[in-house]
């Protein structure tokens, strides 16, 4: 079971995600917001954090969040992967910067999802990713 | 523009203080309480004055003040033409010259407003005019060769005048014509004054220069004739005064000693004079003394005067000099200031363009990101929920349902093949997008696209060949660019060949390399070798059939980023020969 964290402010994006791993060993649990996302991992830390870089402008952005969440205890051991719709280059440059772990662009591929997560997933190879 | 603004302003301001300085120096020597030698007064009164005013109107003509200027145009010439009349006396009356050179002057100010096309070439042409004259009368002047020409008397122009005249026509000939747009007046009036101050300091340091000057030259006079009275004293109480008085001779006679040198000895009697050594009163008049000679009963007045050979000994140029560089000096520094005051403007005008730029491109690349966001968000959802219902997530589907999704992801993948296609157009047209700029080998992108796109040839039962060589031939650039140009005109020959061979070919030429991609397709028509290239145009399909696919975007945007690395792009082709399309790009 790999405990997994998707973060996005659009539901049908939070639909898509949840459905996309359906019937697969990821245990999803939705966030539609930062502040629920950081309270859901601040009681059980994911193995892996699916996050939406436009993160509302109200809000902290989507790096700022990835910042909080890896300031939980455990959030080093996360994973953390960044979705995005934007100006993919710059976007992508930015998030290795900001020492997230991966880059997913949108529209992305649903059947592959899974796989994609699970080589993610065993970047930070671990009794977790079991 | 702006330096010959600086160049007329520092003319006009040149002449402003001669003139300055002249009128101060007449008022001031025709003071009884400074007696001050006129001569020193390089002009008469009216022409000072006149050249003050017409120099601060080609300063106000170079500081975009026209009606400033023809104001005072119009004083200056005023000033220069009125004291005309031969009853003024010599200080005060205008010279003919002067007058016809402040009256062109002035005419020139007057004009310099006229919004014709001709008007600053009259203005520069009556400016070079008068710089002439004015140069070429100073010259004479100080050459002393007035006195060789026939019309002395008409021609004569003070050196001073003359000088101030030819500033003012040097300022009237620089200046350019008139542009719209008022300078700050601080621009203006702190190297005026700076000038000004500039020039009171050296105006005062040539009064006290030369008050010092006149100060020594009575102080020897009073000593020489101290000194005289004594001897002339004793002898009157010896008797040998009047003895000498009725011979007429003074001195080398009765009277012991010489005459003292450089001086007029008068004596005079209850008025009378009953002695000179000299001719009548003329050159150092101003300088006499007179001392009071006793004898017993006889008192006779004794009047020492210096003669023009003792002035001329205490003549000295430094008080001119110091004047004239004092002058210039003021000019100077009143140009510099104003230099330095536009320099420092137009820097901040620099800096605020550059920020106003920045954040432009700021904005456009936040506009771009935000567009993007927009367009993938939903294209995520549509394509993701039709793969999903299509993998049967949610369920076995009817055939008819399975159609109607297919239908709905096939319209879903157009739709983000659009999305991507713009917003990288928008992105290369924008310069959002920065080009990479490393070394690219050429064979090793032709080879990479060649591999990438054999299966899809082979699939079509198509012929893919390489043709050519260039193996060590580079180009400057972004080899993912590249490959994304190269890979449009690819994909372009292999949609529209349906049996044959495609060629890809790469060779050298002088600062170039040439890839071109051959095929045997339907070939090009004249419309379609006009168009090709252009966004949004799409073929309507040789051969009969038709193909809309795409939006047209492949080849316009595989042009933009061949021309962006600073090459070019050509097609050619007959219809039914099949077509060849050119890429060229400088070699590194």
């Amino acid at each position: 079971m790999i405990r997994l964290l998707a973060v996005d402010d659009l539901p049908e994006n939070l639909r898509l995600l949840r459905k996309a791993l359906a019937e697969t060993e990821f245990d999803v649990q939705l966030a539609a917001c930062g502040k629920d996302a950081l309270a859901s991992a601040a009681s059980a830390m994911p193995d892996l954090i699916l996050l939406d870089l436009r993160l509302g402008e109200e809000e902290m952005t989507g790096f700022e969040l990835a910042r909080r969440l890896r300031a939980l205890p455990g959030g080093r051991r996360a994973v953390i992967v960044a979705l995005s719709g934007g100006a993919v280059l710059e976007d992508e440059a930015a998030s290795r910067e900001a020492g997230l772990d991966g880059f997913i662009a949108k529209p992305f591929d649903v059947a592959a999802l899974p796989e994609v997560l699970r080589v993610y997933a065993g970047r930070r190879a671990g009794p977790a990713a079991q | 523009m702006r330096l010959r603004e600086a160049g007329a302003a520092a003319a006009g301001a040149l002449a402003a203080l001669i003139g300055a300085a002249a009128a101060v120096g007449w008022c001031v020597g025709n003071m009884a309480w400074v007696r001050l030698d006129p001569a020193l007064v390089p002009m008469q009164a009216g022409s000072a004055l006149s050249l003050f005013l017409l120099g601060a109107g080609v300063l106000a003509a170079a500081g975009r003040r026209p009606r400033s200027a023809a104001v005072l145009g119009a004083l200056g010439a005023a000033a220069g033409i009125l004291p005309l009349p031969s009853g003024l006396p010599e200080s005060m009356r205008a010279e003919p010259l002067s007058a016809v050179s402040a009256a062109l002057a002035g005419a020139a100010l007057l004009y310099s407003r006229a919004s014709s096309r001709a008007a600053p070439r009259a203005v520069a042409c009556a400016g070079a005019l008068l710089a002439g004259f004015g140069l070429a009368a100073a010259w004479c002047q100080w050459g002393g060769w007035n006195a060789a020409f026939a019309f002395d008397g008409i021609l004569r122009v003070p050196a001073g005048a003359a000088a101030g005249y030819a500033s003012v026509g040097l300022g009237l000939a620089a200046l350019p014509a008139p542009a719209s747009g008022r300078l700050p007046a601080r621009e203006t009036l702190l190297p005026a004054l700076a000038g000004l101050s500039a020039a009171s300091a050296a105006l005062c340091l040539w009064l006290a220069l030369e008050s010092e000057r006149e100060a020594r030259i009575r102080w020897t006079v009073a000593g020489a004739a101290e000194e005289l009275s004594e001897r002339l004293a004793s002898a009157a109480e010896q008797g040998a005064l009047e003895a000498a008085i009725r011979e007429g001779k003074l001195f080398g006679g009765l009277l012991p000693g010489r005459a003292p040198r450089g001086y007029v000895v008068e004596l005079l009697l209850g008025g009378r004079p009953v002695y000179s050594s000299a001719p009548p009163p003329g050159e150092g008049a101003p300088y006499a003394r007179d001392v009071a000679v006793r004898a017993g009963a006889t008192t006779w007045s004794l009047r020492l005067r210096p003669s023009a050979e003792l002035l001329s000994a205490h003549a000295s140029f430094l008080p001119r000099a110091v004047l004239g560089a004092g002058l210039l000096v003021a000019a100077l520094l009143a140009l510099a200031l104003r230099l330095a005051l536009l320099a420092r403007r137009q820097a901040a005008e620099i800096e605020a363009q550059r920020a106003l730029a920045q954040a432009a491109s700021q904005a456009k690349s936040r506009f771009l990101g935000n567009v993007s966001r927009e367009l993938r968000n939903p294209l995520n959802v549509i394509l993701g929920f039709s793969d999903l219902l299509l993998n049967g997530q949610d369920g076995a589907l009817t055939f008819e349902q399975s159609e109607d999704l297919r239908a709905l992801r096939s319209g879903g993948s157009r739709l983000a093949g659009i999305a991507e296609q713009l917003l990288d157009l928008a992105r290369l047209e924008s310069g959002s997008a920065a080009l990479e700029r490393s070394r690219v080998p050429v064979e090793g992108l032709v080879r990479q696209v060649f591999s990438e796109f054999a299966p899809e040839a082979r699939r079509k039962g198509l012929a893919l060949e390489r043709e050519g060589a260039a193996p060590s031939a580079e180009v400057l650039g972004d080899r993912a660019r590249l490959r994304q140009a190269l890979g449009s005109v690819m994909s372009n020959a292999l949609k529209f060949t349906r049996e044959g061979k495609v060629t890809l070919g790469l060779h050298e030429a002088d600062g170039e390399v040439v890839i071109l991609v051959r095929d045997t397709g339907p070939g090009l028509s004249e419309e379609e070798k006009r168009n090709l290239f252009e966004p949004f145009w799409q073929s309507r399909g040789l051969g009969g059939f038709k193909k809309a696919e795409g939006l047209g975007l492949g080849l316009h945007l595989a042009k933009r980023i061949v021309e962006l690395h600073g090459g070019r792009v050509s097609a050619v082709g007959e219809p039914g020969k099949g077509s060849a399309f050119f890429l060229y790009l400088p070699k590194r």
